[in-house]
């Protein structure tokens, strides 16, 4: 709980929710950092009203890691329980499809079954064509 | 060649990272700076432990002659593909200068297999011109590459779209086999949607006749780069970036390889890896020993991955997509420098050449 009582727990998830993975928006299905399984974890000092991220990002030389980190920290602006929020960027901590939410996870897959069904892909496709 | 099957990498770099090439203030957030500073993380994590050059060695501008003596001393590599990078917008000569390219078919014409570049964002005919004159001084061009985007301004073009097939029309006239188009990776604050692989469809189509390759086959969304290579017979996946999962992620990377295997077939993978920021040798080793877990056979009812599709994946693919005559080529590099020296000092420490050449102790 922040100093004013407020669920602080809630407003992080919230804030987070609303920060979504570059690639992901790439790739037709925006995810949130969170379904991505990106944020490791994070600290509140009640006193200082400072919250510490620890984050990483899908490949360790992702070209977007600052933009993802001043999203971050734009999300947390209008919360007053936090005055400042640093993120801690572990891009040695390997990134894997284990670490997404489960909901992250099957929303990925339905939006992939999607896609194949839509454009009516079957495996090694290729092959019929090269064939004519 | 590794265990007698010929290793051609689809995809080598020599970088100019001086600082003196980094375009101040690029893009919105230093863009220039950005990519360099994460082309360092990449080589410091994505390398086995310990397995790093120093930044005096590392932020400067790798020579043709440091690309030739990493692949071919220091790993089973046999030819290596090089691309001139025409990222304008990002560094003062590109990132890899097309004068690179001319050196390496000078000294080494049977061991390099080199791309021009162009920024096609810049002027369809001005990417056409510039095309040309690359291909006059170096007919043996096999392939273009282009990025999908700039900065400064933003930019950015479709492969599918009509406005740019008189391109693709110029380098299938001009003879070349391939274009390769950087996807995957969005490089820096920029519009994501040039970076998704659902334009290279449209473009195979159109042009059955020249072949499409898809540069980083993937990390978290290689699934959709499976999907990409699953319709055309002439559309492949360079596994640069996704065979450094093989250091730092093995059993991602073997999930990736049953998606390609499952969806695209052995035939539509080429072996690359960027290097030298990651060296060859250990990602090759490590790919000749995978084995596919039953876990990820039984989800993609595919067969285990046999020294056959290895041999596709490390070379076969790749000569087959420029119509190279792969035992001709290996007849030419039997006796050259780098084969004598393998053969007289067997493969060469990792790095050392680049650390000899850089004056520092190995």
């Amino acid at each position: 709980m922040t100093p004013a009582g407020v669920d602080l727990d809630e407003q992080v998830q919230a804030a987070l929710a609303g920060v979504y993975d570059p690639c992901s928006v790439a790739c037709s299905t925006p995810l949130s950092i969170v379904e991505m399984g990106l944020v490791l974890g994070w600290e509140y000092d009640a006193e200082t009203r400072v919250l510490q991220l620890d984050m990483t990002v899908t490949s360790p030389g992702c070209f977007m890691v600052r933009n993802i980190i001043e999203a971050v920290e734009r999300r947390f602006e209008p919360l007053e329980a936090v005055k400042r929020v640093v993120v801690r960027m572990h891009n040695d901590r390997v990134w894997t499809p284990a670490m997404m939410s489960d909901s992250g996870r099957e929303t990925l897959a339905v939006r992939r079954r999607e896609a194949v069904a839509r454009i009516g892909l079957e495996p090694q496709q290729w092959r019929e064509r090269a064939a004519c | 060649m590794i265990h007698d099957v010929p290793v051609i990498n689809g995809i080598v770099h020599a970088w100019n990272f001086d600082p003196s090439n980094v375009i101040e203030g690029a893009g919105t957030w230093n863009e220039s700076q950005r990519l360099v500073d994460d082309a360092v993380a990449w080589h410091r994590n994505w390398n086995p432990p310990g397995l790093q050059v120093p930044m005096s060695a590392y932020l400067t501008d790798f020579s043709p002659e440091l690309i030739a003596r990493t692949m071919f001393l220091e790993s089973d590599t046999d030819l290596a593909v090089h691309h001139h990078l025409a990222l304008y917008t990002w560094f003062k000569d590109g990132l890899v200068r097309h004068e690179k390219n001319v050196e390496m078919m000078q000294r080494w014409p049977d061991r390099f297999i080199t791309y021009a570049g162009v920024d096609p964002t810049a002027g369809v005919p001005q990417a056409i011109e510039s095309l040309k004159r690359q291909v006059d001084e170096l007919p043996r061009t096999v392939g273009l590459k282009v990025y999908p985007a700039q900065i400064d301004p933003l930019r950015w073009f479709r492969m599918d779209d009509e406005e740019i097939f008189p391109l693709w029309e110029a380098v299938r006239d001009l003879g070349l086999k391939v274009v390769a188009v950087h996807k995957a990776m969005p490089m820096g604050a920029v519009p994501m949607g040039p970076y998704k692989v659902d334009d290279v469809d449209g473009a195979a189509n159109a042009f059955p006749e020249l072949n499409w390759e898809i540069v980083h086959g993937g990390t978290a969304f290689a699934e959709e780069t499976a999907y990409a290579i699953a319709r055309y017979p002439n559309v492949f996946t360079n596994f640069e970036v996704t065979s450094a999962l093989l250091t730092a992620a093995p059993g991602w990377f073997e999930e990736i390889v049953a998606q390609f295997l499952f969806w695209g077939g052995a035939e539509k993978m080429l072996w690359g890896d960027g290097a030298p920021f990651v060296h060859p040798q250990p990602l090759l080793e490590k790919f000749w020993r995978l084995e596919i877990r039953d876990e990820l056979l039984a989800k993609y009812n595919i067969p285990q991955i046999t020294r056959e599709d290895k041999a596709k994946i490390l070379g076969g693919n790749y000569a087959r997509m420029i119509g190279l005559d792969v035992d001709a080529a290996l007849a030419k590099i039997a006796d050259d420098e780098f084969s004598q020296q393998r053969r007289e000092r067997g493969l060469a420490e990792p790095y050392s050449n680049w650390l000899e050449l850089a004056g520092q102790p190995a």
